[in-house]
C-alpha cells in the first residue's frame, strides 16, 4: 500500500509573501523531522528559491517544453534544498501566451505520472491565488490538498483574493466537506490591519493560525539566500513557523469554506460591520447538523443554460468545410489533429459515396488541401504561434491561390493571436484568417458565414471588367452528396444557353474566380435558406450584386420558369423553346406511364418546411393524391411548404414525431414520405425519404415517383422484417 | 497545384479514447465537448459495431426501449456518445453544470454498464473536477473519467490510456476483494483490438478459433466489443496476448503488476501464414498446448492457396514483381508488407506505381483521382462505403485466404 503524504496548500495574492511563508514552513517541518515537498504554483517560480539557496530550478512546464516526452525525467526538475526538501517549480508561459492555468494542470499530470511525491510525508502547495481558474484550482481539488491555508495582510485586494479562494473551495466542496486549515496573517503594518484581518476571519469563520510580523528578519535571511530557520542567530520569527509545523505535525482541525459576498466583504473589511451570520471561529461542526449556506457572488452568467440553445457543428468546422472550395488556396486549421480530421471526414465522406456509388470523382471532396497544425499539449501550454506562423509560412512559399488559416477552440481559449499571420501575405498569396475559435464563436452555418465574409472582403475585386453571358451560383458550400450533381445539371442547361459560369462562390473556385465575382452581371442563389437569404443580402449591400429571385429551380415547373426568366435576362428566349418542348413531352409522356402504378395512390408525408410544389406538381401528373402534410416547422417560420392556394389544406403544423406518427397511423396512406421513417409506426405502406439537396432540373419530382412506383410494384415483404425480435433476443 | 499533408490530418488521442471505451459492452460514452466533436463519433460509433438497443433502467429489472423521439437531451437523436454541447461560455464560466445535468439525464433515463467522460481538447483546458462529481451521481464502480483529450496524441495513444484508466478507476473497485484466479491454464485475453479497426469483429473470432485450435480459450478481448461479463473476468486469463503494442502494452504491464499475469507481444499483427503461424506456435509454447492442429490448417489454407495462386501466375506471370503500396500504422504497414512480399513475391513501390494499394478508402480515392488504374484494398477506416455482413479480417488462416482472395482479383485490374 502506498503511504500517502499529507498535502497543504497555502493561497494567496500575488506578492503577499506566501512564497517566504511556505519556504519557512517547509523548513520548519523539515527541522521537525518531516521529508518535505515544496511545490511552487506560481508563472514565477521562485517559490523554492530561499530553500534552494537562491538557485533557479529548471521549471517543470520548460523543461516538457524543451525535452522530448521519451527522455523526461523526475530527477531534471526535482531539486534538494535545506534540510533535505525537495523542491519543484511548476512554473508558466511567458507573459501574454498560452494558458498559465492549463501550465499547471500539464505539470501536475507529469509530477503524478513520476511518482514524485512518493518518499515523502508532506506536500506543500505554494498556489498563485489572484485568479481561481480551474488550472490554479488543481491543488484544492480533494485528490491533492487535504488542508488550506489563506495567506493574507489586512489589505482588500490580500482579504478579496482569500475570499476568493474560499469560494473557489466551497465550489469543490459544498458543504460536505471541511479543509480549510486557517488564515496566515502576514502583516503590511498598515493601519487598522489587525482589525481587519480579525473581521474577515470571524465573518468567514476560520482561526489565525499564525501572524507573521514585518520585520528586517526576513531581508537578511533573502540576502542570504536562505530561509528565517537556517539564519545563524535565534529570532522570534522562527518560533512562529515552529509552532505553525507543529500544529500541522500535531493534527489540523479543518473547516467548511464560508465565503462572503462582494457586498458583505466591503462591509465586513473596510466599513467595519460583520455579516449577520458572523460568527466566532469554532471547530468543524457535527455532521449532521444543519450547514448555514452562505450567498456568494457567482460571476452572473451571461445567459442561463436553457436560453443558450445548443450550437450545432462548430464554426472551425462550418468555417474550414466552406474554405476547401477554395481549390487553388492551402487550409490550415489551427487546432489539434482531432479537429481537422472530423472536417477531413465530413468533406469526404460524399467524395467516398460519389466515388463508390456513382462512380464520381469529386476533386476537393477527395483530395482538399487542408492540413493540421496539430497543436499539442505544449502549444495549449506555451501558446501555439510559433507553430501557425511556421505552417502560413511554408505554405506561401509554395504559392498557392491563397492561404487560408481556421482557429479552433484550443488557440481561442489560450488567446493566440491568429491574426497576426496575415502579415505573412505575399503579392501572389494573401492569407487569410477565419478567427471561428472552434465553436466559441458560433455554430457550424456561423463558421461557414465568416469563410464567405472575410474570403470576399480579403478577394473580391470589384474593379474587375464586366464578363457577359455569364452568372455566378452562390451559397453552395455545405456537405451533400448532391451538391456537385447539381452544379453539373445546371452547368448544361446553361450551356445549352451559351451562358457561362463566372464562379461558384463558394463551391470549387480558384482565388482567381473569386476575385472577378462582381464580373458577372446575374447571381443565382443555390437555395432558399434563412443564411443563404442572409448572404445575398450581404453581396447586394457590399457589391451591389444582382440576384436572380428564384434559386437553382427543383422540378419542373421550377425549370421551366427559371430558364425563361434567365432568357429574359440575357436576351436569349428564342433557343430554350426547343428545349422547353422537348422537356414537357417526356415529363407527360414519364407522368403517364407512371399513372399506370400510382394513380390514387395516397401520400402521407412529414417535412420540416421545406417547398414540395415540385414533389406535389409531378404527383398530381401521375395521377398520386396527396392526403396530408405535418410540417415541424421548429424555427417558426411562414409556412413554406407550398404556393398553391389549393394545396394549403392539405398541411398542418405538428410539434413532434410521436403527433405525426399517430396522424399517419390513422391516415392509412399508401406511401409515407419522412426523414424519420424509423420513428414511424409500422404499417401497410412504402416508405421513402427525401434527401435534404434536392436534385436539380426538369426531372427532380419524376425520380421520386419513379422510386415509389418501383417499391409499389414490388410489394413482396422480406423475411428480414419479421425479425425484429430476433435482434433484440440476440443484441440487447 | 498544393498537396495534402496526409500525416497531419488522422484521428488523434480524443478518437482512440472514445472508440475504446464504444467497445465495452453497454457502456455510454459521455463527450464533454462541443457538437462538433461529437458527430463523427457517434455516427461511426453507430456503424461500426452493432450497439444493443437502448433501454430505461427500471427498478423490477423489465426492459423498457428508450424512446429515440425522446434521446434529444444530450443525444441529440443518435444512440452513440452523448455530449454536453460546450459554448463559448462554458468555457469560461466551467462546464459543470452541464456535465451534472447530462449525467442525471443518462443516470435515470438509458441503462448502461459503465459510463466514459471524454474532456474535449477545449474542456481539457478548463481543468474542471468531474471525477468526483460523477462518482457522486453515479457512484465509484461504474465511472471512468479521461481528463485530458491527449490534444494531438496518436489514436492509439488514446487507446491505450483509456483501456489502462477503465482498468484503473472501474476494474479498481470492480476486483477489489475478490479472490482473484479462477485461472484454468489455457485462458487467454487480447489486447489491442478496437472496434474502429476495419475488420475487428471478423479478427476477434478468426483469433478465438485459432487459439480454440491450440487448446486455448478466449477469455476477453478488452475494449473490442468487451461485454460486462467478459470485462468482469479478465483477471482469469493465464496469458495477455499483446496484438499491438502501441494499444496493449500499458494495459498488459497493468495486469501483469496487479494480478501477477504474464504477457505476450506478438512480433508481427498476425497477417499471413508464417506470421500467424509464428505467433500461435509462441503462445502453445508458454501455454504448453499442441499447436499441431492450428499448423495442419494453415497447411491446407497454404495448399488452397497455391492452386489459386498457381493458376494465375501460369496465365499471366502474376502476382510476382507486382508494384504494391501499404498505408497504415506502422504495426500494419510491417505486417502487410512482409506478407505480400515474402510469400507473393510481390514488390513494395510508391503510391505513383502501385498496382494494389492497401490503405483506408480516402487514400484510395485520392490516389484515383489521379487518373491511375490500380485497385484499393481497405485496410482501415474509413471504408468507400461496402456494407459487410459477414465478418470478414485479414488476420489468422483465413485473414490470409481472403487477402490473397482481394489480392488475386485486384491483379485483373491490370491484366
Amino acid at each position: 500500500m502506498e503511504n500517502k503524504p499529507l498535502e497543504i496548500a497555502l493561497y494567496g495574492k500575488g506578492g503577499i509573501g506566501k512564497s517566504t511563508i511556505c519556504a519557512n514552513l517547509s523548513a520548519a517541518l523539515a527541522e521537525g523531522g518531516s521529508r518535505v515537498l515544496q511545490i511552487g504554483c506560481d508563472p514565477k517560480h521562485d517559490s523554492t528559491r530561499l530553500l534552494m539557496g537562491g538557485e533557479d530550478l529548471p521549471t517543470v512546464l520548460d523543461y516538457l517544453r524543451d525535452t522530448p516526452a521519451e527522455r523526461q525525467e523526475l530527477s531534471a526538475v526535482l531539486g534538494t534544498g535545506c534540510r533535505g526538501i525537495g523542491c519543484i517549480e511548476a512554473g508558466g508561459p511567458q507573459p501574454g501566451v498560452g494558458c498559465a492555468g492549463r501550465g499547471i494542470i500539464s505539470a501536475f499530470e507529469f509530477l503524478a505520472k513520476n511518482h514524485s511525491k512518493e518518499n515523502y510525508d508532506i506536500v506543500l502547495y505554494d498556489v498563485l491565488g489572484d485568479v481561481v481558474c480551474g488550472g490554479f484550482a488543481v491543488p484544492i481539488r480533494r485528490e491533492y490538498a487535504q488542508a488550506i491555508f489563506l495567506v493574507t495582510s489586512g489589505e482588500f485586494m490580500a482579504l478579496y483574493a482569500a475570499n476568493n479562494i474560499l469560494r473557489g473551495i466551497r465550489n469543490y466542496d459544498g458543504d460536505r466537506h471541511r479543509r480549510v486549515a486557517g488564515i496566515i496573517f502576514n502583516r503590511r503594518n498598515i493601519a487598522g490591519e489587525t482589525e481587519r484581518v480579525e473581521r474577515f476571519a470571524r465573518a468567514v469563520g476560520l482561526p489565525i493560525c499564525a501572524e507573521v510580523p514585518r520585520s528586517d528578519v526576513f531581508a537578511r535571511s533573502e540576502e542570504r539566500k536562505c530561509t528565517v530557520l537556517d539564519l545563524p542567530e535565534e529570532v522570534p520569527e522562527k518560533q512562529i513557523f515552529r509552532r505553525l509545523a507543529e500544529e500541522i505535525s500535531s493534527g489540523l482541525t479543518l473547516r467548511e469554506a464560508l465565503p462572503l459576498t462582494d457586498g458583505e466583504l466591503e462591509r465586513c473589511v473596510l466599513e467595519g460591520t460583520p455579516p449577520e451570520r458572523a460568527a466566532a471561529p469554532s471547530p468543524a461542526r457535527p455532521a449532521d447538523e444543519e450547514p448555514s449556506r452562505p450567498k456568494t457572488d457567482r460571476a452572473p452568467r451571461p445567459a442561463p443554460d436553457a436560453k443558450r440553445p445548443p450550437l450545432y457543428g462548430c464554426a472551425f468546422n462550418g468555417a474550414a468545410t466552406a474554405a476547401i472550395h477554395l481549390t487553388d488556396a492551402v487550409v490550415i486549421a489551427h487546432s489539434p489533429r482531432s479537429c481537422a480530421f472530423y472536417t477531413w471526414q465530413n468533406i469526404s465522406s460524399p467524395g467516398r459515396k460519389n466515388l463508390f456509388n456513382r462512380g464520381i470523382l469529386m476533386p476537393s471532396a477527395i483530395s482538399p488541401n487542408f492540413v493540421s497544425t496539430e497543436m499539442d499539449r505544449h502549444d495549449a501550454v506555451f501558446g501555439g504561434m510559433d507553430k501557425l506562423r511556421g505552417r502560413v509560412a511554408e505554405a506561401v512559399a509554395r504559392k498557392p491561390g491563397a492561404v487560408v488559416v481556421v482557429s479552433s477552440c484550443v488557440s481561442g481559449i489560450i488567446g493566440d493571436d491568429v491574426l497576426t499571420v496575415e502579415e505573412l501575405s505575399t503579392p501572389e498569396t494573401p492569407v487569410i484568417v477565419i478567427p471561428a475559435d472552434g465553436d466559441v464563436n458560433g455554430d457550424y452555418m456561423k463558421g461557414i458565414e465568416m469563410c464567405l465574409h472575410t474570403v470576399a472582403e480579403r478577394l473580391v475585386d470589384p474593379r474587375t471588367p464586366p464578363r457577359s453571358r455569364s452568372v455566378n451560383l452562390i451559397g453552395e458550400a455545405g456537405v451533400s452528396n448532391n451538391i456537385d450533381v447539381n452544379y453539373r445539371i445546371i452547368r448544361d442547361l446553361l450551356q445549352d444557353m451559351g451562358i457561362a459560369v463566372n464562379c461558384r462562390f463558394l463551391g470549387d473556385a480558384t482565388a482567381e474566380e473569386v476575385r472577378r465575382l462582381t464580373a458577372a452581371p446575374l447571381n443565382i442563389l443555390s437555395h432558399d435558406s434563412p443564411d443563404n437569404r442572409k448572404l445575398r443580402r450581404w453581396l447586394e449591400e457590399r457589391y451591389g450584386c444582382r440576384f436572380l429571385p428564384e434559386c437553382l429551380p427543383v422540378g419542373f415547373r421550377a425549370t421551366r420558369d427559371f430558364l425563361e426568366k434567365l432568357g429574359d435576362f440575357f436576351d436569349c428566349r428564342e433557343v430554350l423553346l426547343p428545349m422547353l418542348r422537348r422537356e414537357e413531352a417526356a415529363f407527360l409522356r414519364e407522368a403517364k406511364e407512371l399513372n399506370a402504378v400510382l394513380r390514387g395512390k395516397r401520400v402521407a408525408m412529414t417535412t420540416i418546411n421545406a417547398n414540395v410544389d415540385w414533389l406535389l406538381d409531378a404527383a398530381e401528373a401521375a395521377g398520386v393524391e396527396f392526403v396530408w402534410i405535418g410540417v415541424l416547422n421548429y424555427l417558426r417560420q411562414e409556412l413554406r411548404v407550398t404556393d398553391d392556394p389549393r394545396r394549403l389544406a392539405l398541411v398542418e403544423e405538428i410539434s413532434d414525431w410521436p403527433a405525426a406518427a399517430e396522424k399517419i397511423a390513422a391516415l392509412k396512406p399508401d406511401i409515407v414520405v419522412s426523414n424519420y421513417t424509423s420513428a414511424m409506426p409500422e404499417g401497410d405502406y412504402i416508405t421513402d425519404s427525401l434527401s435534404m439537396t434536392q436534385l436539380a432540373g426538369f426531372r427532380s419530382g419524376l425520380d421520386v415517383l419513379e422510386r415509389w412506383a418501383k417499391l409499389l410494384e414490388n410489394r413482396r415483404e422480406g423475411e428480414w422484417s419479421r425479425d425484429r425480435a430476433l435482434f433484440e433476443k440476440y443484441y440487447a | 497545384m498544393t498537396e495534402r499533408s496526409l500525416k497531419s490530418i488522422t484521428p488523434d488521442s480524443i478518437t482512440g479514447m472514445i472508440f475504446a471505451l464504444e467497445g465495452m459492452g453497454g457502456a455510454i460514452v459521455l463527450l464533454n465537448g462541443p457538437m462538433g466533436c461529437r458527430f463523427y463519433h457517434s455516427t461511426t460509433s453507430q456503424f461500426l459495431s452493432i450497439h444493443p438497443l437502448l433501454y430505461l433502467p427500471t427498478e423490477s429489472g423489465e426492459k423498457v426501449p428508450v424512446d429515440y423521439n425522446y434521446l434529444n437531451d444530450w443525444f441529440f437523436r443518435q444512440e452513440r456518445v452523448p455530449c454536453t454541447y460546450l459554448d463559448g461560455y462554458d468555457y469560461v464560466y466551467s462546464t459543470r453544470d452541464k456535465v451534472s445535468d447530462a449525467l442525471e439525464f443518462i443516470r435515470d433515463n438509458v441503462d448502461h454498464s459503465v459510463l466514459g467522460i471524454v474532456n474535449s481538447p477545449g474542456a481539457t483546458l478548463i481543468g474542471d473536477n468531474l471525477l468526483d462529481l460523477a462518482r457522486e451521481k453515479l457512484g465509484g464502480a461504474r465511472v471512468v473519467m479521461l481528463e485530458s483529450s491527449g490534444y494531438s496524441d496518436s489514436f492509439e495513444e488514446g487507446y491505450s490510456l483509456a483501456s489502462l484508466e477503465l482498468l484503473r478507476q472501474v476494474g479498481t473497485t470492480l476486483w477489489s476483494g475478490r479472490s482473484l484466479r479462477s485461472r484454468t491454464g489455457r485462458k487467454v485475453n487480447l489486447l489491442g483490438l478496437s472496434i474502429w479497426h476495419r475488420y475487428m469483429e471478423g479478427d476477434k473470432e478468426e483469433l478465438s478459433r485459432l487459439l480454440s485450435l491450440c487448446g486455448l480459450e478466449l477469455n476477453a478481448a478488452l475494449c473490442a466489443d468487451c461485454s460486462p461479463a467478459e470485462f468482469a473476468r479478465l483477471p482469469d486469463a493465464d496469458l495477455n496476448v499483446v496484438l499491438s503494442p502501441e494499444m496493449g502494452l500499458e494495459p498488459a504491464r497493468y495486469m501483469a503488476e496487479a494480478w501477477d499475469q504474464p504477457y505476450y507481444v506478438c512480433p508481427s499483427l498476425p497477417i499471413g501464414f508464417s506470421a500467424v503461424e509464428k505467433v500461435f506456435r509462441e503462445i502453445a509454447s508458454i501455454l504448453g498446448t499442441d499447436d499441431g492442429p492450428l499448423l495442419a490448417e494453415s497447411e491446407k489454407g497454404r495448399a488452397l492457396a497455391w492452386y489459386k495462386i498457381h493458376q494465375i501466375h501460369q496465365a499471366f506471370g502474376k502476382p510476382r514483381g507486382v508494384p504494391f503500396f501499404v498505408s497504415g500504422s506502422p504495426a500494419q504497414e510491417k505486417a502487410y508488407t512482409a506478407f505480400l512480399r515474402d510469400y507473393l513475391g510481390m514488390e513494395p513501390s510508391g503510391p505513383e506505381e502501385a498496382e494494389l494499394v492497401y490503405a483506408d478508402a480516402n487514400c484510395i480515392a485520392e490516389l484515383m483521382l489521379k487518373n491511375r488504374l490500380f485497385c484499393g484494398i481497405e485496410i482501415n477506416q474509413p471504408g468507400m462505403g461496402y456494407v459487410d455482413l459477414i465478418p470478414k479480417t485479414h488476420m489468422g488462416i483465413r485473414g490470409a485466404l481472403f487477402l490473397i482472395e482481394q489480392t488475386l482479383n485486384g491483379l485483373m485490374s491490370k491484366l
